[in-house]
């Protein structure tokens, strides 16, 4: 048996859960009166916690929230033809490629270097405006949950 | 009219109707957890005004983001974790967050009691309960929000560690230890003031 008084942490743990503490500890609390007061105090506490009233709005939460609701956004007929016009867009030229595989290096060396800087800056532009579109809508969700 | 939520994850089966556009079932979403959003909101916010405010922004940050949840929780831990932000945010700004609560602006005595009022011919110790229930709440509002917060979710509402940690988005270990001090606070005020008393 220890002869030292019980830690506060292990009394509290002994009244949250008995099955927890150590041996000697349950050992010490059948023999010390002092701790067996300590043990009676926290039972106290958490049983007043309990029995607390809980707290509830004296308003009705739904009526106050239902009218502020967003509407949800519904995508656009537009912007579904725009990606499916985009996607069979790729799927030909990808198919091109492969039909011509055996000519592209031909086709690269008579293409006009205007055309491949064009194509490069819109693609670049194309591709800026899509990460800078993704970073906004991000930063207005973490913005919405706070998570700061 | 509440929508049934009968079904084998009545999470899922609400959060499918809102996402459809059914406005009825977000308010069954609500009625299902507005008494955790309450115990949350009182514990950490005194101002009855602001609170109104603050349970609206919940929600609607809740109905914003509901195409994202992602079952990896129970949908009351995943709000009760948007009520836990939004009411630290809300501290920060108004720097009440680590300590010096404004009690003199407190208006715990708002809180509605579930049981409703007491009958006038209230005996010994209905009276006995009442008075230690009330020394009790004025050493919870002591406590920092986030300690008070803490000990209603454990205490109260019967939450884990993991629970709890999963919604404040502290360590588990953190949470035992802040619960720790909480209710070592809480019972040395309370002693304190029965010594008081005795005198």
């Amino acid at each position: 048996m220890i002869s030292q008084h019980i830690l506060e942490e292990d009394i509290q743990l002994y009244v949250l859960d008995a099955s927890q503490v150590k041996e000697e500890t349950m050992q010490h609390l059948e023999h010390c009166t002092a701790c067996q007061a300590r043990v009676r105090e926290y039972e106290m506490l958490f049983t007043g916690i309990g029995s607390l009233p809980k707290a509830l709005f004296d308003f009705d939460v739904a009526a106050l929230v239902l009218p502020q609701l967003p509407e949800k956004k519904k995508v656009s007929s537009y912007k579904i033809a725009g990606i499916a016009m985009v996607v069979i867009a790729a799927g030909l030229i990808s198919l091109l490629f492969i039909l011509l595989q055996y000519r592209l290096n031909e086709l690269w060396q008579n293409i006009s270097p205007w055309v491949i800087g064009l194509i490069s800056v819109v693609a670049v532009a194309f591709i800026g405006i899509s990460l800078w579109e993704m970073y906004e809508r991000y930063r207005q969700q973490l913005k919405k949950l706070n998570f700061e | 009219m509440s929508v049934s939520t009968n079904h084998s994850n009545p999470d899922k089966y609400l959060i499918d109707r809102v996402l459809n556009g059914d406005k009825q079932a977000f308010a069954t979403i609500i009625h299902n957890t507005e008494a955790l959003v309450a115990q949350m909101v009182f514990r950490m916010v005194s101002r009855a005004e602001d609170r109104k405010d603050l349970v609206q922004d919940i929600y609607i940050k809740v109905y914003s983001n509901l195409q994202g949840f992602r079952h990896q929780a129970r949908l009351s831990t995943w709000i009760g974790q948007i009520t836990y932000n939004t009411c630290i945010s809300y501290l920060r700004k108004k720097q009440l967050l680590l300590s010096g609560y404004d009690n003199e602006n407190s208006e715990e005595e708002d809180i509605v009691p579930v049981q409703g009022p007491v009958a006038s011919d209230e005996s010994d110790s209905q009276l006995f309960n009442k008075e230690r229930s009330m020394i009790l709440q004025a050493a919870m509002e002591k406590l920092s929000p986030i300690h008070r917060t803490l000990v209603t979710l454990y205490h109260q509402e019967e939450m884990s560690y993991q629970e709890i940690g999963v919604i404040t988005g502290l360590p588990e270990g953190t949470v035992k230890s802040y619960l720790f001090r909480a209710r070592k606070a809480l019972k040395e005020n309370l002693l304190l003031n029965y010594k008081k008393e005795e005198l």
